[in-house]
């Protein structure tokens, strides 16, 4: 018998030598990776600070980046390093590359499955690289330091009327990250993921070099790095295309089942009877569609043309009904009190009059994402997620919704439809955009309610491996696929791209020091 | 004498020690832990690792190294023999699975767990202060001493850790000896590529045999009490004349005592105050016996509970207790009656494997199931599963109430 | 046994419940200035969750404003202010600290205050009470709506003490809170003394300058449409919850803008960390104040705290005004 075997990178794992066929063909490899062991460190430190680079190595500087978001992996970095200017973070890769120091780098810090965990070498906080450079009102566009959180952003081009595009509705993710994975909003199935919002960038790749790149200039080097996952540089800089700022006329319909939602929710993007649109669930039986509006005249277009064809109700009929169905099963009087306080918690919060004004939502994305944080933010939090073509997408919910059910008393799934650009289809490969998709991708992420509880990490494995095992299955992709879930790409994606873009990232980063752990 | 002040010690170097260090250590929590041979130490054991064990070595320690292996290197599954003759066959879900060199495994794990080791050196004792843990130990005969916040007993079945928290432990949970001896072959009919198991209460409470590098394990495990030279004659005669087994008399034997009670009523150990028990030790067994895939599991919670447990400010215990209650389920889901008649908790499909058999053999496979069972009917551990399986359903898991 | 079943796993409101999702940085003009993580709440939090003690990270913890921003948004509602300030109680006191200190002990000492008799008591800290003038104004113009007192003892060595981490003897707590039992409104200037006298004084109803005088009918008309409000921070995330709709409602009525953010959090102006207030460290207020005003037009600036009044006049954009300056008839009736 013989097994494929790619050449050993440090951090994966070669031919198993147990047995040739061992795990039925499944590549598994290291994913909770081994402590780097450290070596060169002293002379690497050293080389810094003689070039002038702050470099942090006492214990609390180190031990506020033990972890991410996701709360369940654990690394600590040898040193940390805030990122301050382009010029230094190419200092700083060229001397991890001479030293062959790994350097992990970390925006936010909004991963789940460890990706921008440093397990030893350098931290890189981005977050330090935040200053917006410049606005103009004329061409629609932003050049801005990349470590900068969305929100800040935004609070920056307010000032000028404006907005950017598309992006994650948590307020911290940071720019340059979104961009290295996609990033979606209630808006995507309009304008896109996140990422394809950015012209052009400023890149330091992984042997030190600074480079400008963008569709049309160092077009390669683009491709990899937008939806690259950080492999092959570091953005330093983005220039975005921004948007005149509207607040926005929100709509809520309520359904009772998550396959009708879904097929509405298809026809409103489809047609593009809505500036927004997504589906969030409450249970399996409790499905909320919502949809906004830009302008007045586009809401008064949706409501004659499309409002009729959907199925969904009104909050007061969806109540009605619901009352009515839990009468008649008094056995679910759980699940009707969870509903119940659900609505109790969470509408007022999506309604604060502070932003609203005449029945306009202002600044949405805050309202969204506070609430998102108030109440699916947690110690712990695992989102696997399935991103399929528009055609597979029902079946994939409904039986990730089955996991779902399995594992947890309580989640939501967050549903939206990315459009996707014909123009743009390098940067997608081996990304989260299914390579079956035409015209929509479309996303559900599987989010467990855990509140204050607590879980082992092999429990929230296995669900998140239920999950993804579902996507291999229907040939689907994942937004997270890097860090403690990278077992799947080779999975999803075959041996043949990842290989080659495992040449690609050996040929841009020889000492392959670079986010190592996040894909290969 | 000096006191090392760390943050967690560990006690005992095997998998279940080397995976709660892993945890602990990239956490970033100093941790030492205190093993009583030198290592690499022999350790008894069949070496055949579960599936779900496998891919915890590879996704947090990495490839094995070839000389954690014995030969042959894998397992395709288990064979399950019963007295009238039939046999069942069955391929672990998810492929072969290492077959363990125990020395070399367990030095290479706890090796790569980055945690420091020091090995002679046997606990002695522990006082648990409140916001610390005093561990008393012994190196090469001198007395040492340590300083912890937390102490991991992973010591095994005959855990010194819970002998310094429940003095009256032992004593409370029915006891095994489990022996195996090994033989050179002259002609074994065996597949080398199975563990093989015998449902058989004339031959023992736990029967096996398999091959290992080059010569044929067999093994029989009993009630603490019986002659192990009679017992393993007994099997090695009834393996020749049953199933043409022609062996060398034995070179070499060994055994050791096993508590295999815990996870079939749902009675864990897992400690007190600032002292957590872990893998077998707590009581982790899989049904066909294998503790080491429990054994990793449970060992890698308990190194994250006590990393939770720091981060949120909460004790320990009930941090362990809540984290736990996952592997808890799995382990003692194996054992469920429910849980095997209508789902699938082990890692190889014996429902699947008992339909494809005629129905004839079906019935008296059960047959001899049930009069395997009956051989452990002194213990009155039927009550307690039927219990356990009971509720399973309407808690969600297994009542914690049980636990110690 | 532990009864898992009835304990909970819900932390305390302290640094062990954050989940770190960077909602504080957002807001925190120590981040703003520095963008160094490790001096933000986030970051202070993210530490001792992993084994740092006070003494690790001492700078962080004297660098905070306490303007406490922060606060409404966690949404772990982690009481940030008070884990901070405990972070200072167990550093070493600063050496300035000593004769603050001193000072609380002779006024300490055990001569009863009258109770005060009004209705209405007004705590001016000491900004204010170094512009007798603005004073004057301000009290005349309360007394529109009802006698108003001065408090004599206004506690600002009580809120130095409180901002500093120090302790605060019971019998000096003692004297200043004596007569002001019984007062039924008192109107703060110093927000931290405000937040934390009103779990001291359950029975009064304890309200900053700026509401005081905002609510009043004459300042009010007296707001323009191209003011920008200046919210002195500390009171308003001091009871946030009920003066976000206070100040949405003064912006529909009065239709000036305010210093707030998108998430309706006030952008503090004069923020100042523990070393800055305690004059060990020069104060550089220009990135907050650039901040504030960038991109908007603004042709007079009204603020409602005098530390903000002189961190704008010093800025010098464009004219800055007290609320107590914005009706002129005030002063004469004193």
């Amino acid at each position: 018998m013989h097994l494929h075997s790619p050449a050993v990178e440090p951090g994966t794992v070669g031919p198993c030598p147990v047995a040739p066929d061992a795990l039925q063909g499944i590549k598994r490899q290291q994913t909770n990776p081994a402590r780097w062991n450290g070596s060169n460190w002293n002379e690497f430190a050293a080389a810094l600070r003689q070039q002038g680079i702050e470099l942090r190595e006492n214990a609390a500087a180190r031990a506020a980046f033990a972890t991410d978001a996701g709360g369940t992996a654990y690394g600590l970095a040898h040193g940390v390093v805030i990122a301050r200017n382009t010029e230094q973070v190419a200092l700083l890769l060229r001397a991890a590359q001479a030293y062959r120091v790994p350097v992990t780098v970390s925006g936010g810090g909004l991963t789940t499955e460890g990706e921008s965990v440093a397990f030893g070498g350098v931290l890189l906080d981005m977050t330090g690289m935040s200053r917006v450079l410049a606005i103009d009102a004329e061409a629609m566009t932003v050049r801005t330091e990349a470590g900068i959180f969305w929100h800040s952003l935004a609070e920056e081009l307010r000032r000028q009327d404006l907005d950017y595009l598309s992006a994650p509705l948590n307020l911290t993710s940071s720019v340059g990250g979104t961009l290295g994975v996609g990033g979606i909003d209630v808006n995507s199935a309009r304008l896109g993921c996140s990422a394809d919002q950015a012209l052009a960038l400023q890149v330091v790749t992984p042997t030190g070099d600074i480079v400008e790149c963008s569709d049309t200039h160092n077009a390669e080097l683009f491709e990899r790095v937008i939806l690259g996952y950080g492999q092959f540089g570091i953005i330093t800089a983005a220039t975005l295309r921004v948007r005149r700022y509207t607040p926005l006329r929100m709509h809520y319909f309520y359904y009772a089942s998550l396959a009708t939602a879904i097929e509405d929710l298809q026809l409103i993007d489809r047609n593009e009877a809505s500036d927004y649109s997504g589906i969030l669930t409450i249970l399996d039986c409790a499905v909320n569609v919502l949809v906004a509006f830009d302008s007045l005249e586009r809401e008064a277009a949706f409501m004659a043309e499309w409002r009729p064809r959907l199925r969904g109700y009104g909050e007061f009929g969806f109540g009605l009904r619901t009352f009515a169905h839990y009468i008649l099963r008094p056995w679910k009087l759980g699940e009707a009190w969870y509903l119940l306080q659900r609505k109790r918690e969470l509408f007022p919060e999506l309604r604060r009059p502070e932003y609203m004004r005449d029945g306009t939502m202002f600044d949405r994305s805050v309202v969204f994402s506070r609430a998102v944080w108030k109440f699916w933010g947690s110690r712990q939090m695992v989102i696997p997620d399935l991103a399929t073509s528009a055609g597979k997408f029902v079946e994939a919910v409904k039986r990730g919704n089955a996991v779902c059910r399995k594992y947890f008393p309580h989640y939501t799934l967050y549903l939206v439809g990315i459009k996707l650009r014909p123009e743009h289809r390098a940067h997608y490969e081996m990304s989260c955009v299914p390579p079956d998709a035409e015209g929509w991708a479309y996303g559900c992420e599987f989010e467990p309610m855990m509140d204050a509880g607590v879980y082992s990490r092999d429990y929230l494995q296995s669900f998140k491996n239920e999950i993804y095992d579902i996507g291999v299955d229907m040939g689907a992709s994942y937004y997270r696929f890097g860090g403690m879930m990278k077992g799947y790409i080779r999975r999803v994606f075959g041996d043949a791209l990842v290989d080659r873009h495992l040449a690609l990232k050996r040929a841009a980063d020889p000492a392959m020091i670079l986010n190592r752990h996040v894909i290969f | 004498m000096t006191t090392r002040t760390v943050d967690v010690i560990v006690v005992g170097a095997s998998l279940s020690a080397a995976a709660a260090a892993k945890r602990l250590v990239d956490a970033g929590l100093e941790t030492i832990v205190l093993e009583r041979k030198e290592l690499p130490r022999h350790k008894i054991c069949s070496g055949i690792l579960s599936p779900r064990g496998h891919r915890f070595l590879l996704e947090n320690f990495g490839p094995l190294p070839r000389e954690a292996l014995h030969e042959p290197t894998s397992c395709r599954g288990v064979t399950f023999h019963f007295p009238s003759m039939v046999s069942l066959e069955m391929d672990f879900f998810g492929g072969s699975t290492p077959h363990l060199h125990r020395k070399y495994s367990d030095y290479w794990a706890i090796k790569r767990s980055g945690a420091e080791v020091h090995d002679r050196t046997s606990f002695v004792g522990l006082e648990d202060l409140g916001d610390h843990v005093l561990v008393h130990a012994r190196r090469q005969g001198e007395p040492v001493e340590y300083r912890a916040r937390q102490v991991i007993g992973a010591d095994g079945p005959s855990s010194l850790v819970i002998r310094s928290i429940y003095p009256e432990y032992p004593q409370s949970i029915p006891w095994f000896f489990v022996g195996q001896k090994f033989h050179d072959i002259i002609d074994c009919p065996l597949s080398p590529d199975y563990f093989h198991f015998w449902f058989h209460p004339g031959l023992g409470h736990y029967t096996w045999s398999h091959a290992r590098d080059g010569r044929q394990i067999v093994g029989v495990g009993f009630k603490r009490g019986d002659n192990f030279a009679s017992k393993h004659a007994n099997v090695v005669n009834y393996l020749a004349e049953k199933h043409g087994v022609r062996l060398q008399p034995h070179t070499e034997d060994e055994g050791c005592g096993e508590n295999f009670g815990p996870s079939l009523v749902n009675r864990y150990v897992f400690g007190k105050g600032n002292v957590l028990i872990t893998g077998q030790a707590a009581g982790f067994l899989n049904m066909i016996g294998e503790g080491m895939s429990c054994a990793l599991h449970s060992g890698a919670i308990c190194g994250e509970a006590v990393v939770e447990a720091r981060a949120r400010n909460r004790p320990v215990q009930d941090m362990y207790r809540r984290m736990i209650a996952s592997e808890v389920r799995r382990t003692t889901d194996q054992w469920n009656p429910l849980k095997i008649a209508f789902e699938r908790p082990h890692e190889a499909d014996f429902p699947a494997a008992l339909m494809a058999l005629p129905w004839r053999d079906r019935g008296k496979v059960l047959r001899d199931m049930w009069r395997f069972i009956v051989l452990y009917k002194e213990f009155n551990w039927g009550r307690q599963i039927f219990r356990a399986a009971m509720q399973r359903p309407f808690i969600g898991g297994y009542s914690m109430q049980r636990w110690l | 046994m532990l009864d898992l079943a009835k304990s909970t796993l819900r932390a305390p409101r302290d640094y062990s419940a954050c989940s770190g999702c960077n909602l504080c940085l957002l807001v925190c003009p120590v981040w703003r200035r520095t963008h160094d993580f490790s001096l933000t709440p986030h970051g202070r939090a993210k530490a001792l969750q992993f084994g740092a003690a006070a003494g690790d990270i001492a700078a962080s913890v004297q660098s905070c404003t306490l303007c406490a921003a922060c606060e409404p948004v966690c949404p772990e509602e982690i009481r940030l202010v008070a884990m901070t300030l405990d972070l200072r109680r167990q550093l070493p006191q600063p050496a300035a600290m000593a004769d603050l200190l001193a000072g609380m002990q002779t006024r300490a000492s055990p001569s009863a205050a009258p109770a005060l008799s009004s209705a209405t008591v007004l705590l001016p800290g000491p900004a204010l009470r170094d512009r007798p003038s603005t004073l004057a104004r301000v009290r005349a113009l309360l007394q529109r709506s009802g006698a108003t007192a001065l408090g004599a003892d206004d506690g600002a060595d009580i809120a130095l003490a409180l901002e500093a981490g120090g302790e605060i003897a019971q019998r000096r707590l003692d004297r200043f809170l004596r007569p002001l039992h019984g007062v039924k409104k008192i109107i703060v200037a110093d927000g931290l003394l405000l937040r934390h006298l009103q779990p001291l004084l359950p029975g009064s109803k304890i309200i900053g300058v700026g509401e005081a005088l905002s609510g009043l009918a004459a300042v009010r008309s007296a707001l323009r449409a191209k003011d920008l409000y200046v919210i002195e921070a500390r009171a308003y995330h001091a009871d946030y919850q009920r003066l976000v709709r206070y100040y949405d409602s003064l912006r529909a009525a009065a239709g000036c803008s305010f210093n707030l953010d998108l998430q309706r959090i006030a952008i503090p102006a004069a923020a100042r960390s523990l070393p800055q207030r305690l004059g060990l460290e020069a104060v550089d207020d220009g990135v907050q104040l650039r901040w504030i005003l960038q991109g908007r037009k603004v042709t007079r600036i009204v603020v409602e705290s005098m530390e903000d009044r002189a961190a704008f006049e010093q800025y010098g954009e464009c004219p800055v005004v007290h609320l107590a300056d914005l009706v002129d008839d005030g002063t004469s009736s004193v």
